[in-house]
């Protein structure tokens, strides 16, 4: 070996070890230098798994909040804290869940945790929240029934289904008043099993008390292979407005048997799932136009309300494509949360809570087309709101409530496909 | 009514294009090929990417479909299915219940959860007369599904392959002492029952869409048209077919849609309290 190498050689070790002496001194110093513990904020979503992509995108909704305000200098009131992001793994199964946020609690200590997507998993990872008695912010699960388990630390801000559900309702009274027309006969068509049957029990609840009569009443097995009798029974009872709830591989047979049987109602309100999915239109092309569908969110919201088109500019810059419902509401919850540290001044679970029972928020702050955020004593936020979208042209637009509209709604009497 | 009942039967000719090979090589060969729904399932792919791809006609996808599952029957035939001959049928089924589940496994992996659907002006026609609404597709594959039927009849009937094969369905042991080579006879019963997979696909696709697990939605049906019409002979798959179509369209029309299975499960119990081997079958 030459000596220049073997100079060159020692040189290398001599950095490297340098380099690990500069990096554990950095290390340890630095942190001591920070003058305040971080805020620990646990998210537990599905970042693997069959919903990886929904969960790494909430997220990463829920990052963009952070990163902006750790580096606008942290949460003020508690003397410029950092806000530190503990990501848990759900996989999207209940146990999993429970097991992540036990671990974010017990183990990273963390003061706030917020998840967890699919309501099944939120039942549980709360549940661990409130054994612990550490505050849970749920922005995106929507059964009914987790807010009315009397849970302490439980506190949900987007709207749940039944309300979601009533929106379909009144949204026909607005577009009777609005077109000076009567639509007083519902059909309502849905599948078997939890979901058609809940939210057709709360149209069967809530639509009459409006004056609404209930003219068909039809539950079909989900998965069908053939639709016709179906469809045929609906054109042989007369009525004003069809309500459907259906998931994808339904609502693609739907629409394609109301296409050969000639069938079209005069108002077709669908609720979300199958009729949202972009595999719906993506199938069936024109034929799937001017079906109103009922929404929590939609992409051309921005058009209509500043603090949505904020969120969604910062998003697309960020991560080059537009928020969706699930997004949306992670980052407003990841604001609000901001707003909660700020109010509380204090890291304590009770000093928090208070801060988020305290919460009234208005219309113009949220970047969800909400009237504001306020939580009742269940934690659940009754000024959510839905909203109705129509697909127009290939794209869904935001309809309803009129104030948030976008464009006007188009009630085509003849179907798309005449 | 007129149209319920129109829209029933074109459904259970459906039906019966389903199970028609199915009940081929139970018939012949003894084995319960839960697989087939999934052989329909690629059959449909297959279709739908000749059409999205190179712009091929959905009906002419069956002279590629014919040829494409009878070489891949044959095969399986030969590779699989043939060492689980002598085993009991308990064995068989789980054997196939496993194909199917690789063949949807693959298709999940290769093409994604997506539903696709064929979308030209053909799989758009709609014939009205009378204040009747037929699907043109669908009117087109009850007709093909009829088609095949009669065709696998005389085949069976009236050519020497048909006659050994038939032979073969009686007694394995005496066609082989007749100098019938039943490993080669199973083959291409095989080939041909699973061609008719092929042949289903193409024309569930003109109507149905396309999505990994569509064998699942045809799947139970397909045993119950067997077994109500009778296991192992071609033409009883018609009659079975007709049977649940109808049962379940009028009876969904009148009772409303809930009762659909419940009402073709009853028919199915009916049948198999009063006439076990099926409403045709000979009771093989």
């Amino acid at each position: 070996m030459s000596l220049a190498s073997k100079k060159a050689k020692y040189g290398i070790v001599a950095i490297v070890i340098v380099a690990i002496i500069v990096g554990i001194g950095y290390g340890y110093v630095i942190p001591t230098l920070t003058p305040k513990p971080a805020v620990k904020v646990g998210v537990v979503w599905p970042v693997t798994g069959a919903q990886a992509l929904i969960g790494r995108d909430q997220v990463n909704a829920f990052t963009l909040v952070v990163d902006e305000v750790n580096n606008a200098g942290g949460i003020k009131s508690l003397g410029g804290s950092k806000i530190e992001l503990l990501v848990g793994d759900t996989k999207g199964d209940p146990k999993t869940g429970a097991a992540e946020a036990e671990r974010l609690i017990t183990e990273a200590k963390v003061h706030v945790l917020v998840g967890s997507y699919g309501s099944a998993v939120t039942a549980t990872t709360s549940e661990v929240a409130e054994r612990y008695g550490i505050p849970f912010l749920n922005p995106d699960s929507t059964s009914p029934s987790l807010h009315a388990r009397g849970f302490k630390w439980f506190f949900r801000t987007t709207p749940h289904d039944e309300l979601l559900v009533k929106n379909m309702v009144d949204f026909v009274v607005d577009v009777g008043k609005k077109e000076g027309k009567s639509f007083k006969k519902i059909a309502i068509v849905y599948e078997n099993t939890l979901w058609g049957t809940d939210s057709a029990k709360v149209i069967k609840d809530y639509a009459p008390k409006l004056g609404f009569e209930i003219v068909l009443d039809m539950a079909y097995p989900a998965n069908a292979v053939d639709l016709s009798s179906e469809v045929l029974k609906l054109k042989a009872t007369p009525h004003d407005v069809l309500m459907q709830a259906s998931y994808l591989s339904d609502a693609i047979l739907f629409t394609r048997t109301f296409k050969t049987q000639g069938y079209w109602p005069r108002l077709w309100v669908a609720n979300d799932a199958g009729h949202i999915h972009p595999d719906y239109v993506g199938t069936l092309g024109k034929d799937a136009y001017f079906v109103f569908s009922r929404e929590v969110f939609c992409a051309d919201l921005g058009g209509g309300k500043d603090a949505i088109k904020k969120a969604n500019d910062a998003f697309r810059a960020k991560y080059q494509k537009d928020m969706d419902g699930t997004m949306a509401r992670s980052y407003t919850a990841a604001t609000l949360l901001v707003d909660v540290l700020e109010r509380s001044g204090s890291l304590k679970p009770d000093d928090i809570r208070k801060a988020l029972i305290a919460t009234n928020w208005s219309e113009p702050k949220v970047s969800m087309p909400w009237k504001g955020i306020k939580f009742d004593e269940n934690g659940q936020n009754v000024l959510g709101l839905g909203i109705i979208t129509e697909l127009i042209d290939g794209k869904w637009r935001t309809i309803w409530p009129f104030e948030v509209a976008t464009t006007t709604y188009v009630l085509s009497e003849k179907p798309p496909w005449a | 009514m007129a149209q319920v009942i129109i829209s029933s039967i074109l459904l259970g000719g459906i039906y019966a294009l389903v199970a028609v090979g199915f009940n081929l090589i139970y018939g012949v060969m003894d084995v319960i090929n839960c697989a087939q729904a999934d052989m329909m399932m690629i059959a449909m792919y297959v279709t739908y990417w000749s059409f999205a791809l190179y712009g091929v006609h959905p009906l002419l996808a069956i002279f590629i479909n014919i040829p494409l599952f009878f070489v891949a029957g044959f095969f399986a035939q030969k590779l699989i299915i043939d060492r689980l001959l002598g085993a009991p049928q308990f064995i068989q089924a789980v054997a196939t219940i496993g194909m199917g589940y690789v063949i949807q496994n693959v298709a999940l992996l290769v093409w994604k959860e997506d539903y696709r659907m064929i979308l030209n002006p053909y799989t758009d026609s709609t014939l009205r007369f009378a204040g009747i609404n037929l699907s043109v597709p669908l009117l087109v594959s009850y007709i093909g599904s009829l088609a095949v039927v009669a065709a696998l009849y005389v085949f069976l009937k009236k050519t020497d392959l048909g006659v050994a094969i038939r032979a073969t369905s009686e007694s394995r042991e005496a066609a082989a002492l007749m100098g019938i080579n039943v490993k080669r006879v199973y083959a291409i019963v095989f080939g041909v029952g699973v061609a008719c997979a092929g042949i289903a696909g193409v024309f569930t696709s003109t109507f149905y869409y396309t999505y990994p697990m569509v064998g699942t939605a045809f799947l139970l049906k397909m045993f119950v048209v067997v077994v109500v019409g009778g296991c192992g002979d071609v033409l009883a798959s018609v009659a079975g077919g007709l049977t649940i179509g109808l049962a379940e369209g009028i009876g969904a029309f009148l009772l409303g849609p809930s009762w659909k299975e419940a009402i073709y499960q009853s028919v199915f119990l009916l049948v198999l309290a009063l006439r076990p081997q099926g409403i045709f079958g000979g009771g093989k």
